[in-house]
This record gives C-alpha cells, sequence and structure tokens, in this order.
C-alpha cells in the first residue's frame, strides 16, 4: 500500500467515510420521494387532471417497456413489472388530502435535506479521497472500467443540486402554482434515482463482474449480475431511512416544543414518519432475499461464505436488529393507540402480540452453531456438540423456520396497525397527547435501523473476501482480511453515532439556533 | 430539580455517553494491517484463481480421500445392503456411488458443522431422508430401480456448493 492513514488505518478511514456517505446519501434521495408524495397531499383538492396524468402514466409504460426488453433475467423483469405496476399506479390514482399538515411536513423535511446535502457531498468527496489516495489502485481500475458512467454521474449530481436548490428556493415563489413545483420535485426525483442507479452499478460489479470483465461491453458491466436486486433494495431502503430519519427530526422536534399546536402537529409527524418506514421496512426481506438470491445464482462460494461461513454470525445479528426494529415499531404503534379514546378493549392484545414477535426473534437468532467460520477448531477440551444446538432443536437453525419466523412477526406488526385503525374507528383521537417514551422510540428505532444499515453494507463489501473485485482484482493491502463480527460492530457502531451527531447538528442549525426562546 | 435542569444535565450524560463511545473506537484501529501472502506477487487486473479464505469452487473439490467400505480405486465397486455416505461442509463422500437394485440403507454420518440432509432423484424419484445434525448418524432406508439417479444435500444451496453426486443402480 503506497499510503497509509495513521492512527486508524486506511481501510477504517475509509469505512468511515464511504458509509457516512451511503448513510446521508440513502438520506437525501430516499427523503424527496415521498416529500413530493406529501407535498401533492397536502395540495389543495380538486379533480384529476387526466391530461396530466395519462401522458405521464403512458411514458412510465413506456419506459418499462424499454426496460423489460434491455433486462437479462427473470429475476430482473419481475422487478422491472413490479417498480411499474407501483409507480403507473400513484401517478393514475392517488388523489390530493388536501391537509395542510403534508405541507408542513413535505417543507420542514426538505430543510434537513438541503443541510443533509452539504454534509453529502463533503463525505463523498472524502470517500473519493480515501479512493484516489490508499486505493488508488481500485480508483484506476473502476475509472477504466467504468468512465463514462462516473462522467455521466458527475454531470447528473451537478442536474440534481441544481433542481434540489431550485426546488427548495421556489417553494414559496411557486405556492400558487403547485403543478410546477411538484414537477420540479418529480424531476429532482428522477435524476436521483438515476444517480443511485448508476453508483449501484459500480458497487455491484465489485461484489459479482460479469464473465470476461476484462472484455465486457459497458452495458454488461453495469448490468452485472446484482445490479438490479441491488437498486431494489437500495430504493426501498431508502425511502425506509428517509422515513425513519422524519420520525426522527419529529421526535426531536416533539420533546423540545414548547406549544400544544406544535407537540400536535410533531406528534403526527412523527406517525407518518414512522408509518412510511414500517410500511417500506415489511417489504424489505423480499427484497433482501432477491439480492441474496442473485448472489447465490452468481456463486456459490460467496453465499456459503456468507451464510455458513465467517459472516453466519453477521446474520444471527441481522437477526436481533430486524427484530429490535419490529419490536420499536410495534411499541410505537401501541403508544399510539393509547392516545386514542375508548382503547381499553383493545389492549388485551398486546401482551401476545409481544409474546409472538419475541419468540419469533428467538427462532431467527438461533444458529445452527456457536463456531466463528467453517475451519477454525472448538476450543481444546470442548467437544463440538457442547456448540451445536441440540438434534431435537436443530431445525430452528435452518431458514425454514425463521423464514416463517419473519414471516410471522410482520403479521403481526401489520395486525398492530389493523387494531389502530379499528380503534380509530371508535375513539377519538388525540394528537400531541402520547406518551414521551413513544418519542424515544421514534429515536430507538433509526439508530437500529442505521445500526443495520452499516452492519448489511458491511457484509455486501465483506462477502467480496480478499478481493476488491471478486476474482479479477485482488486486495494485496495490510487491510485484506475479513474483520470479525466484533471489530465490524465496532466501526458500525462508531459510523452510527458520527451520523446520529450530525442529523442532531442538522436539527440544531435548522430548526433552533437563532429562534427566539 | 427544574426541567430545564434535568435538560441540561440529560446533554451533558449524553455528551459523556459520545465522549465514551467514541473512545471504543481505539480498539477498532488496525492500522498498520498484516501483510497479504501475496502482497510480494505482481498483481494486477484479470488475475484469477480461488479466494484466499474461500474453499474451492464447485465442480473444483479434490478427490475423496475417504471411500466407502468395500470400495476400491480407480472404478467404484457396486455396493449391496448397507452403503456409508459422509455428509461434509460442502461435499458428498464419495460422491460417486454403484449399488445393486433392491432395498439399500443408507448410513449418513454428517461430519461437517452445520445441518445437512440427503436426498435421491431420478427414474420418476424423489425421496429425502430426515435432516441428520452435526456429527450424528442415521440410517435411512429406500428401495431403488435399475438407472441413473442424482444424490445431494437438499438444504439451502448446499447442493450447489458441492453437495452433490451420482448413484448408479445396477440389477
Amino acid at each position: 500500500m503506497p499510503i497509509d492513514v495513521p492512527l486508524i488505518g486506511a481501510r477504517s478511514a475509509l469505512w468511515i467515510a464511504a458509509q457516512l456517505h451511503l448513510f446521508l446519501a440513502a438520506f437525501v434521495l430516499g427523503a424527496p420521494i415521498f416529500i413530493v408524495l406529501c407535498e401533492y397531499l397536502g395540495a389543495r383538492k380538486g379533480a384529476r387532471n387526466w391530461r396530466v396524468r395519462l401522458p405521464f402514466a403512458a411514458v412510465l409504460a413506456a419506459l418499462a417497456i424499454l426496460a423489460l426488453l434491455l433486462a437479462g433475467t427473470l429475476i430482473d423483469r419481475i422487478i422491472i413489472s413490479l417498480a411499474a405496476l407501483l409507480l403507473t399506479t400513484l401517478v393514475l390514482f392517488v388523489r390530493s388530502a388536501g391537509d395542510a399538515r403534508y405541507e408542513r411536513l413535505a417543507h420542514e423535511t426538505m430543510k434537513v435535506v438541503t443541510i443533509a446535502y452539504s454534509l453529502t457531498a463533503i463525505s463523498g468527496a472524502a470517500f473519493g479521497f480515501m479512493l484516489m489516495g490508499p486505493y488508488s489502485q481500485v480508483a484506476v481500475h473502476l475509472f477504466q472500467r467504468f468512465g463514462p458512467v462516473f462522467a455521466l454521474y458527475a454531470l447528473l449530481f451537478l442536474v440534481e443540486t441544481v433542481l434540489m436548490y431550485v426546488y427548495w428556493y421556489t417553494w414559496e415563489p411557486l405556492a400558487r402554482r403547485k403543478g410546477l413545483h411538484i414537477t420540479l420535485g418529480v424531476g429532482l426525483n428522477i435524476v436521483g434515482t438515476v444517480v443511485m442507479l448508476l453508483m449501484n452499478a459500480v458497487g455491484a460489479y465489485m461484489l459479482t463482474p460479469p464473465e470476461g470483465s476484462a472484455t465486457a461491453s459497458l452495458w454488461a458491466l453495469v448490468n452485472n449480475p446484482t445490479w438490479s436486486g441491488l437498486n431494489l433494495h437500495r430504493f426501498i431502503a431508502n425511502i425506509t431511512l428517509g422515513g425513519f430519519m422524519v420520525a426522527l427530526f419529529a421526535a426531536f422536534m416533539f420533546l423540545t416544543a414548547k406549544r400544544d399546536e406544535d407537540r400536535a402537529f410533531y406528534d403526527w409527524m412523527g406517525f407518518i414518519g414512522n408509518f412510511i418506514g414500517v410500511a417500506t421496512l415489511m417489504l424489505l426481506p423480499l427484497a433482501g432475499y432477491i439480492l441474496a438470491k442473485e448472489i447465490f445464482l452468481y456463486d456459490a462460494t460467496i453465499a456459503t461464505f456468507m451464510m455458513a461461513d465467517k459472516l453466519s454470525s453477521f446474520f444471527v445479528m441481522q437477526g436481533l436488529l430486524v427484530s429490535l426494529l419490529f419490536l420499536g415499531a410495534n411499541y410505537y404503534m401501541w403508544m399510539s393507540i393509547r392516545r386514542i379514546t375508548l382503547t381499553e378493549s383493545y389492549l388485551g392484545y398486546m401482551r401476545p402480540t409481544f409474546a409472538v414477535i419475541l419468540v419469533g426473534t428467538v427462532i431467527w437468532v438461533t444458529p445452527q452453531n456457536f463456531l466463528p467460520d467453517l475451519v477454525t477448531p472448538a476450543p481444546a477440551g470442548i467437544g463440538l456438540q457442547a456448540i451445536t444446538i441440540p438434534e431435537r432443536a436443530a431445525f430452528l437453525g435452518l431458514m425454514m423456520a425463521k423464514a416463517l419466523a419473519v414471516t410471522a412477526i410482520i403479521m403481526l406488526t401489520f395486525l398492530t396497525y389493523m387494531v389502530y385503525r379499528r380503534a380509530l374507528a371508535q375513539g377519538t383521537l388525540r394528537w400531541g397527547e402520547i406518551a414521551p417514551q413513544a418519542q424515544y422510540a421514534l429515536v430507538f428505532i433509526p439508530a437500529v435501523a442505521i445500526y443495520l444499515m452499516g452492519l448489511m453494507g458491511a457484509i455486501r463489501e465483506l462477502a467480496r473476501q480478499d478481493w476488491h473485485v471478486y476474482t479479477v482484482l485482488r486486495d494485496t493491502t495490510p487491510y485484506w482480511y475479513t474483520t470479525p463480527l466484533a471489530h465490524t460492530s465496532l466501526m458500525v457502531g462508531i459510523v452510527t453515532l458520527v451520523f446520529f451527531a450530525l442529523m442532531a447538528f442538522i436539527f440544531w442549525v435548522g430548526f433552533k439556533l437563532g429562534r427566539a426562546e | 430539580m427544574g426541567w430545564t435542569e434535568r435538560v441540561r444535565r440529560g446533554r451533558a450524560g449524553a455528551m459523556v455517553l459520545l465522549a465514551g463511545a467514541l473512545l471504543l473506537a481505539l480498539p477498532a484501529c488496525e492500522y498498520p494491517g498484516v501483510p497479504h501472502p501475496l502482497a510480494a506477487q505482481v498483481e494486477g487486473k484479470g488475475s484469477s484463481g480461488p479466494p484466499a479464505q474461500a474453499a474451492p469452487a464447485p465442480g473444483k473439490e479434490p478427490p475423496a480421500s475417504g471411500q466407502n467400505p468395500g470400495q476400491s480405486s480407480p472404478g467404484p465397486a457396486v455396493l449391496q445392503g448397507t452403503v456409508t455416505v459422509a455428509l461434509k461442509d460442502f461435499k458428498l463422500d464419495p460422491d460417486q456411488l454403484t449399488v445393486k437394485q433392491g432395498a439399500v440403507t443408507f448410513v449418513l454420518k454428517n461430519e461437517g458443522r452445520y445441518t445437512h440432509d440427503f436426498r435421491v432423484e431420478g427414474q420418476g424419484l424423489d425421496e429425502k431422508a430426515p435432516k441428520v445434525g452435526q456429527g450424528r448418524t442415521s440410517e435411512w432406508q429406500i428401495d431403488l430401480s435399475p438407472g441413473a439417479y442424482k444424490i445431494s444435500c437438499p438444504i439451502s444451496n448446499h447442493a450447489d456448493r458441492g453437495m452433490n453426486g451420482e448413484l448408479t443402480v445396477v440389477p
């Protein structure tokens, strides 16, 4: 390695810069998707304008057909079809609610996004410098293979920056021309999504380069075996993160609010943010399975390395974190139910719900054995039987049991929401009267979500083993080895803390600094 | 203690917690790393070969070291009655079997660290043995008619990873 970073090492420095950049980028790309939707929902109610909707839906359908023609695999076609169906339905049938709170939610969240955008660019620059210095070999390789992609990325990043600031600074001037302003927001999202797709291609290539990559066409490099799976997973996860960040912001504002009407608004905002986060979170296991399936099909060696070797304990940790997310989400929903009048009869369902989620969690985190990998022997004096689960419970370590456990957890979360709807139909909702501890749940959930994102990102990167680009460019730096779970957890914990510190800074500078008491 | 004072103390506590958590960063330092075994060699684009930490790719497994009782190289012997198969992470040993038609009892020894299973497919047949836990041995009987069969571990992607083979049944 020609250049190293003193004290913490080049990999740790790159790790922190890259993950911070990804967290911030996920937020600034994910949040505008529903900001635009909320702005529309907050706009004045009116009849459906089919002269706009139909051509827009037709363009979407044409793009989907083009993408279907380019798609190489059945999984890709399914992903494209589902995405096209969802977007076309939104364009055709979503109606404005005429609720001014959505407008305020969109406006305040957009203010957070614009501040976060600068930090995204700074962390991106830090990431770029690290690549150009200690990891220049990787940077050169990627620039050689993806030169036009990086050029397009730079151009679109510029366009996105322009659109973002125009969208933000025209919020008030275009208050009477909502259609135009929302169109700007849609444009911002389209460009942002394309930027994400471009960088996903590079990231996915590093794990699953196509066969004969040295001579492969640019399109083959971009459309590599896990590109579509990664696109789907990140697109949904970005919205999830955006939702949770809105909830975090709302919790921060709720806890520091001094007026009842502000508390009522931020209580509502936290609920909406959490709802978006949890609703999309429930789709993520499916998207994760699709991505994992693509990796399995690409190279079974990687799959084994992930699921049965050095990274298997990471997935136990993943199970624990996802379960904590669902526990937090359910806890918040039950606290939400309690602020509705006449809900006593429903509270009896609460304990069984948590009981099922806890049992599901225990099944999910049950490993087949307690060995760190496939080759490390059992410690001296300890037999293999002592560190493997008993025969009669062996089925709990298999995917079938875990898939059922996850399904049960998701179903129960869905049922909790149904109970909420039912309670709402009978009682009266008192916004702002939620117990303060519910707001701490809205801090806990994003913290776990960010940590989980970091851990899963680390898994995807570590799955390359000692390769920068799997089987193409070997990592012979002093940091070539796979970090164990303890080290990885610590790194992800540090990045999560720094990210939260940055978000707290954004909230403070954007909404508290300079305001009169 | 008033609310303001409590908030102030809470903030101070949060800062202490944050500082303490960042101190945890110290053990995460990995500077200056560990030399790679291939660091001295010339590396570059298009280099190939199996990953250093990964097992060999499917289809490139070394020949099975253990032989079934009564089985000798170079060609597999025709077995009858009881056949022992070791289920390893991630291969079947042996992975080429020839047995006489009729009732065959498979003695399945799980020598790996993960739960495995044994599946026989072919000639209109698709049967699976009960799962075998780590370090366990179980017996499984099946009636086989002459023909070629595929044997594998049906759990997860174990078959793709290398736990597959061929079973030939002769009259």
